[in-house]
């Protein structure tokens, strides 16, 4: 009976299908996003620099920060809609690009700050579960595997915050999905694909420049798009096409792009006495005379803004994993979930019993150990294809595999050329694609047995989720800063690399 | 002869099984007999001296089956890990035992720092201020029946350890504290 459950034409097949999965799925993921929501109350890691740069968005305060300004935005819109702090004093936070402790007024609340972040990463499943969905055609493996964007303990702590990884990571989905819906609709692929893909990676690159890693989407996309002429080696139709679709889609992108600085640039019309930044006279000119919107203060504004960013990218210290409180890792420790980083811990004793509350980041190590052991046998599996000559047995999933583990490793490659310092949750990105190239290798190594229905490989992949929400569950107090003995956080220092500090 | 099913679903199951046991094993927290109370006192300022006036932060006990603490030069049990603080602790250890054959006896006691061995409240030998992992030998003459101990041990800077081993002086083979012997038996807890 419970065969006929899962098989087409059955309503409640139909029915799960449709609706049932993602509503699952949604109520699973704002359950973990917004749990504790709002704690710790008092910032931590880069939200100290964040809600300095949201809060001069909301009182219209120039400023130029590393970052494209989206995110900021973003913080400052919800802070201003939530208006939790309406009664608060908030004008130290203009003063100064990183808020200490002792400018915060105590009831400070970070809820308006962190709700994009929480509410996008927590729709973002929805994306994921599209995405694998549409290209493996089973609603189960999709639903199944969509638990590794909600339980996964880096993810989380990195998304409950006011900090920028869980907007991108919502964009960076909805990139991917576009691309996914795009390739296997099933009609072909039109300009205005090109520019609603565009769209959405300048809106990704809006919030943090490592989402420029998507513009390999164009890539790719052009490749199905014209995957006969690149067989026949028609190059006058190529050339054709190329000279159409990369200036729709790269001009999407500028178009977002320019477009989001202009809002900025337009947005900053007061100067903080002594906080000018990289802004030159004639900017501050601009300012000071009310010509923020003009497009010539735009011009200006944006070459100071990109001057900023390149500057303070330059100033950023390189790895040091001789200094002892270094919080950067190399990136390619970065796949067995080195280093953890302390966000911040608040030391309490109870009855006599020392606890901490720590906010470390953590990988989910099942998560984390099996996307590496996913991009390992992806990596065979293509070598077998390409260097020995094996024949694929489901190739349109074999080509998935291959997209996904490129920009799996394009992204790796493309951050260890960069020498400035990194950290932990720079892998979201690349886990992000891991997370779906595993899926995809589940679905082709047991491709038999997902069409035979097979019950003891339902049970295995079920056991299997299982274990991904358990261990999640038991580095919860990590994620959410729950209490612990010091008894209870060696329990969970699995790892000696990943480098936990007990605060005793 | 029947062939054994091996396909990749055993293979995922099998994997599923040896991760799960994996982390039962590792997050079950170890576990030794009861034997001794041991409590591990942070002082709040630099130790120098086994007698010196102690200025406590924070105290905590430690249950351990024998006194072998000197594992990777630190003040550390071999199943249960590191017992102690990084630097600037006391141990106080108060354990009765009971002596099967009179006669005399010696303790041999290891320490990185100081020490001071105390039976039925006489002092017997110490160690008073810092200095590597030596072993001294504490001799006494012992009737039979109960008697109690107590070892007091200071980590000052640097690398630590303190055990702690007995013999019958006329045997010659040593014990460590914590181990029952024809000559000397401690009260499990």
């Amino acid at each position: 009976m419970s065969n006929n459950l899962l098989k087409p034409g059955h309503p409640v097949h139909d029915l799960a299908r449709k609706y049932i999965f993602p509503v699952i799925l949604l109520i699973c993921s704002f359950g973990v996003y917004f749990t504790h929501y709002g704690t710790p109350n008092a910032m931590f890691w880069d939200e100290n620099y964040h809600v300095a740069s949201a809060e001069k968005h909301v009182q219209g305060v120039m400023y130029m920060e590393p970052h494209p300004p989206l995110g900021k935005m973003l913080m400052g819109l919800m802070e201003v809609v939530i208006g939790a702090n309406n009664k608060v004093d908030k004008h130290k936070f203009l003063e100064t690009d990183h808020i200490e402790g002792a400018d915060t007024p105590p009831e400070t609340r970070y809820t308006g700050y962190r709700w994009p972040s929480v509410v996008l990463m927590a729709l973002s499943v929805l994306f994921f579960y599209g995405i694998l969905r549409r290209i493996t055609k089973n609603n189960l493996i999709a639903f199944l595997f969509s638990s590794f964007i909600i339980f996964d303990n880096a993810t989380v702590i990195q998304a409950r915050s006011a900090m920028l990884e869980g907007i991108q990571l919502f964009f960076i989905l909805a990139e991917l999905y576009c691309f996914v819906n795009v390739v296997t609709r099933g009609t072909p692929i039109r300009l205005k694909d090109y520019a609603l893909l565009g769209v959405i990676i300048g809106l990704g690159i809006s919030v943090k420049v490592t989402s420029a890693i998507e513009l390999l989407l164009f890539v790719m996309l052009f490749g199905v798009d014209q995957w006969r002429n690149i067989q026949t080696l028609n190059y006058r139709e190529l050339a054709k096409r190329v000279v159409i679709t990369a200036p729709i889609g790269i001009g999407a992108v500028a178009i977002v792009f320019l477009s989001i600085f202009y809002i900025h640039i337009g947005m900053g019309t007061k100067v903080i006495a002594g906080h000018t930044y990289k802004a030159s006279p004639e900017y501050l000119q601009a300012i000071q005379g009310g010509d923020t919107w003009s497009f010539s203060t735009f011009r200006i504004g944006l070459r100071d803004n990109l001057k900023y960013m390149s500057e303070y990218a330059d100033g950023v210290p390189k790895l040091d994993e001789c200094k002892p409180d270094e919080n950067g890792s190399f990136a390619m420790d970065w796949i067995l979930g080195k280093k953890t980083i302390s966000y911040r811990w608040d030391k309490d004793t109870v009855n006599g019993v020392v606890q901490v509350k720590y906010m470390n980041i953590v990988a989910n190590p099942i998560i984390w150990f099996s996307v590496a052991a996913g991009i390992v046998l992806s990596l065979g599996l293509i070598m077998s294809r390409f260097i020995y000559g094996q024949k694929e047995k489901d190739a349109p999933l074999f080509y998935w595999i291959c997209a996904f583990t490129s920009l799996y490793v394009f992204y790796m490659l493309a951050i260890l050329q960069i020498e400035r310092v990194m950290y932990l949750y720079h892998y979201l990105i690349p886990l992000v694609f891991g997370s779906i190239n595993l899926a995809l290798m589940f679905s082709y190594i047991y491709r038999e047995d997902i069409l035979a229905n097979n019950k003891h490989m339902w049970i295995n992949l079920s056991l299997f989720v299982a274990l991904v929400i358990a261990v999640f569950i038991f580095f919860a107090p990590f994620t959410y800063g729950i209490a612990m003995t010091e008894d209870q956080f060696e329990m969970r220092n699995w790892f000696s690399f990943w480098k936990l500090q007990v605060v005793q | 002869m029947k062939a054994i099913p091996f396909n990749k679903n055993i293979v995922f199951s099998v994997l599923l099984a040896v991760i799960v046991f994996a982390i039962v094993n590792r997050i079950i927290p170890p576990h030794v007999s009861p034997v001794f109370d041991v409590v591990i006192s942070k002082n709040r300022s630099s130790i120098t001296d086994i007698h010196q006036t102690r200025d406590i932060e924070i105290s905590r006990t430690a249950k351990v089956d024998v006194i072998d603490l000197a594992d990777k030069s630190r003040f550390r049990h071999s199943k249960l890990g590191d017992l102690g603080y990084a630097n600037d602790f006391f141990v106080d250890i108060n354990a009765p035992f009971t002596v099967k054959k009179s006669g005399d006896y010696i303790f041999f006691v290891g320490s990185d720092d100081g020490f001071a061995l105390s039976i039925d409240d006489r002092q017997i030998c110490e160690w008073t201020h810092d200095r590597p992992l030596t072993v001294d030998p504490c001799r006494i003459n012992l009737s039979e029946g109960p008697h109690k101990f107590k070892l007091e041990y200071f980590q000052g800077f640097g690398n630590a350890g303190l055990t702690m081993g007995y013999a019958f002086a006329s045997d010659g083979k040593q014990y460590i504290a914590g181990d029952d012997s024809k000559y000397i038996s401690f009260s499990k807890k």
